[in-house]
Formats: C-alpha cells, sequence, structure tokens
C-alpha cells in the first residue's frame, strides 16, 4: 500500500483495510451512480459520499450491512446532485411505459392445439456447460445494461451484478417488493432477449433497430 | 413437453409454460433441491422451458463476471479519500 505511510502498525492496518474496502466498492458505487446520475457527475458523487461516509462512520449503527448503509448514502448524494428528489413511481405507471414482452408470438396461443406452450422455443443457453464467460458477451451484456430504462437497469444491476437481496433493494430505490419483482423480471427478459438475439438471430424484435432495448 | 397428462400422481395439476415461465425469476433465487415437484416435473417434459432458465441462469452468470475489478490500492482517489479520513480523526475531539 502505497498510500499514508505511518509509524503506528494498528493505524498503518486500519487504513490498509480501508483503502482495500473502498478499492473493492468503488467500481460498483460507481455503476450504480450511473443510474440514477449523468456519467460526467458520477465520479463525483461517489467520492463525496465516501468523504461523507468517513465523516459519519461512527453513527453506523448495524441496523444494514455496511454495504447496504454506503449505497442508501450514494443513493442521496446522487438524488441531491441531480437536484431533484426521484419520486416513487408506481407499479402501474411502469406498466404504462412498459413496451411488449420480449416472449410475445413465441407460444401458441389460446386455441391453438398447442396452447400454452412453445411455437419459437429458446434455441441454446448462452454460456456451454465448463466454458469460460468470454470478453465478448461479457461487453454485450454490459452494452445491453446500460440501455435499459432507469428503473429495471437499477434493479437489474443491483440484484445481479452487486448481489444485493431483494429487500435491500426495495430499500435503496423505495421500491415495493411487487414493483421490485416486475421490473427484474422485465429487465432480465429484455437482456435475455437481446442476447439470444444476438447469438442466434433469434427471437429478434421486428422494428427499426433491431434490439429489444 | 407432452401434452395431455394433466395431472400427477399426487393429484397436482400439472403446469405448462405459461405457467412456468412467471416462476422463472424465484428459481433463480433458490437452490433446485427446493424447487416444487410441478416445476421439477414440467423442466424434466420441456426442454425448451429448461434452456429458458439455463439462458436465464448464464446471463445472472455474466453480470455477475463484472464484478471482479477492484481499483489498485495506488489509485490517486483513494489516497485522497485516506488523506480525508486523517483529517476527519484529527479534527475528531474524541
Amino acid at each position: 500500500m502505497s498510500a499514508e505511510s505511518s509509524d503506528d502498525p494498528g493505524l498503518a492496518g486500519e487504513r490498509l483495510l480501508l483503502a482495500e474496502q473502498i478499492a473493492s466498492l468503488y467500481p460498483g458505487m460507481l455503476r450504480f451512480a450511473r443510474t440514477i446520475v449523468p456519467s460526467a457527475l458520477a465520479e463525483d458523487v461517489v467520492q463525496e459520499t465516501w468523504i461523507a461516509v468517513l465523516k459519519v462512520a461512527n453513527t453506523f449503527e448495524g441496523r444494514s450491512t455496511l454495504r447496504t448503509w454506503i449505497y442508501a448514502v450514494l443513493r442521496n448524494k446522487a438524488r441531491q446532485a441531480l437536484g431533484r428528489e426521484i419520486r416513487r413511481r408506481t407499479v402501474e405507471t411502469e406498466e404504462a411505459m412498459d413496451e411488449g414482452s420480449p416472449l410475445a408470438g413465441r407460444l401458441h396461443p389460446p386455441g391453438h392445439p398447442e396452447a400454452g406452450h412453445w411455437s419459437v422455443p429458446p434455441s441454446a443457453r448462452f454460456i456451454p456447460e465448463e466454458r469460460a464467460v468470454t470478453a465478448e458477451l461479457r461487453n454485450k451484456v454490459l452494452e445491453a445494461l446500460e440501455k435499459l430504462p432507469q428503473r429495471q437497469r437499477s434493479v437489474v444491476l443491483l440484484r445481479d451484478v452487486e448481489g444485493f437481496s431483494a429487500e435491500e433493494v426495495c430499500d435503496l430505490l423505495d421500491l415495493d417488493p411487487g414493483n421490485q419483482r416486475i421490473l427484474l423480471h422485465r429487465g432480465r427478459a429484455k437482456l435475455r432477449a437481446h442476447i439470444e438475439c444476438y447469438q442466434f438471430g433469434r427471437g429478434c424484435p421486428d422494428n427499426e433497430s433491431g434490439s429489444w432495448l | 413437453m407432452k401434452i395431455g397428462e394433466q395431472f400427477d400422481a399426487a393429484g397436482a395439476a400439472a403446469i405448462d409454460c405459461i405457467d412456468f415461465l412467471p416462476l422463472v425469476d424465484d428459481l433463480l433465487e433458490i437452490d433446485d433441491e427446493g424447487w416444487d415437484a410441478q416445476v421439477v416435473r414440467h423442466l424434466e417434459e420441456c426442454p425448451p422451458c429448461r434452456i429458458f432458465l439455463e439462458q436465464l441462469q448464464d446471463l445472472r452468470r455474466i453480470l455477475r463476471a463484472q464484478d471482479d475489478e477492484a481499483l489498485p490500492l495506488s489509485d490517486p482517489r483513494i489516497r485522497t479519500l485516506l488523506i480525508q479520513a486523517c483529517s476527519t480523526r484529527e479534527d475528531d475531539p474524541s
């Protein structure tokens, strides 16, 4: 560790632990900040968050994990930076804003002899067993994630990239469990459809962009 | 998926693909040993739904693979914050 040497081994160890904590959380915090503020502001928001956390760390009461607490501070800082309080959205609003399901037309309709079953089934899994995740596929998924609607992106990012629980995500984003579930389902569904179209040319949307995003 | 066998041995109604698809997000959260017998049976009989579930498992694996990069400890942003932490400590009368 090159930052700030100290004659006190206890203090030096403490600083090393703090540096490691910052180093491990920083990239994920930047990703989360970018779901709330423009990318140009995200770096400042994360720095401000850490400064605030370091000032008030002794007020952390352990009622959530330290990471969830830090992310809650980050959320507040990002909202302040945005200059307005993000209002809680209802399930109905999200539903009204959402376009068609990527699975539309892939199952036999009512009345068909095989109603309730696939008409255009998924072709194959994305990563054959025992294969590593390729950089190309990873980048494609990351690009797609960036294009999801903001609330879906936040939920998928926190749940599937950062590994927060459903309850923690509800707290961080002021969502009720039902809305969190819908946003996660829709975000994942679009990402899955996008990658299926990219990898196998199947299930691609019939629109100008050729993308579900 | 075989069609026609509407009930299993215990008398529970069999589920079809439309019933199965909304359950997929929940299945991702629990170990397959905890899955409902109807779900297990459907997956045994329906390769497309099995692949659909595996695609979502793969998607999550790809997304989790993003989270492997920490900043180097020599990053100037960390140094700035450590200096800030030291000054905060010095300002604290306790």
